[in-house]
């Protein structure tokens, strides 16, 4: 059974040459001190959102439910994650985003990423 | 297309608030070239180049609610080109790579954008991100605010003094 973790990418903060971040500012950083302080390696694993182009770094603390498309088999980030219970929401994966983004490009249209990449059908009986 | 990358020897990235123009020189920004243009970052690498243990540089990796207007060329020793070397076919259009500009960059202070955080101590801190594949990346596409061009820059959110660090941003331009 494949696993969500093939989807995580890797960041470093690494300051075991170094005197590290202190307590306060790392706390205003939204970092755990005892992470980033002298001699401490901080490996965390990060989460492309499957819904929009960014990138979020996972909180392994988390207690709330994490963003999660059944449609995509993703985790989505917490503004899509939001957007998706819209009565009007689309679907509409990174993917397809890229493909719309390609699409427009090799016909040498301008891309609205604030467009759905199909026109939406309204079926009236 | 292949690989390429945006490297800066030596800069420091100034604590800037959001929605601030970005001053020349303290910051790395990448950004398609066209409203069809789309590129994806695959690697982010920073190292603390400082002399003192009480510079912390609050680096953040973040979209721009404003486009840097009219970009500088880039000059030597800051440098973008093929990893391949003369192997490789420089795309049509290259992507906007500039840590100067007429007007920086402001970094988006909008919440419902992402943004990631890369904090070192200058002395000798090492931060490096890296997706898990393309598909996964941090992805730049066309010219709209907020959601195209990305700048690399210290952020005055925690208060922190920054000091010299290094940095190479490697990407794919499609």
């Amino acid at each position: 059974m494949s696993s969500k973790k093939r989807y995580e990418g890797w960041l470093m903060l690494d300051h075991t040459a170094s005197p590290g971040i202190p307590e306060d500012t790392a706390r205003r950083m939204g970092l755990n001190p005892r992470e980033v302080c002298e001699g401490k390696r901080m490996e965390a694993a990060t989460i492309a959102c499957g819904h929009c182009p960014g990138v979020f770094i996972k909180n392994p603390d988390r207690v709330r439910e994490r963003g999660y498309c059944r449609l995509c088999d993703h985790y989505v980030c917490d503004p899509c994650h939001a957007a998706m219970h819209a009565p009007n929401y689309v679907h509409r994966t990174r993917w397809a985003l890229l493909d719309a983004a390609l699409n427009a490009a090799t016909h040498g249209r301008s891309f609205d990423s604030s467009q759905p990449s199909k026109a939406v059908s309204i079926i009236v009986p | 297309m292949a690989r390429r990358l945006f490297s800066v020897p030596s800069f420091t990235p100034t604590a800037t608030a959001d929605n601030s123009a970005l001053a020349n020189a303290t910051y790395l920004a990448i950004g398609a070239n066209s409203a069809t243009q789309g590129l994806w970052v695959a690697e982010i690498f920073i190292q603390g180049l400082g002399t003192s243990s009480t510079n912390v540089n609050n680096n953040v990796f973040a979209r721009d609610l404003v486009l840097g207007a009219t970009p500088t060329a880039l000059a030597a020793p800051n440098r973008d080109g093929p990893m391949a070397g003369s192997m490789d076919v420089a795309p049509g259009t290259l992507p906007l790579t500039f840590t100067a500009a007429t007007t920086g960059p402001s970094r988006s202070n909008t919440t419902t954008t992402a943004q990631l955080v890369l904090s070192v101590n200058a002395l000798g801190g090492v931060a490096r991100w890296k997706p898990a594949d393309m598909t996964e990346a941090w992805w730049i596409i066309g010219q709209t605010v907020s959601v195209s061009e990305s700048s690399l820059s210290a952020s005055s959110a925690a208060g922190t003094t920054s000091a010299a660090q290094s940095a190479t941003i490697m990407y794919e331009p499609m």
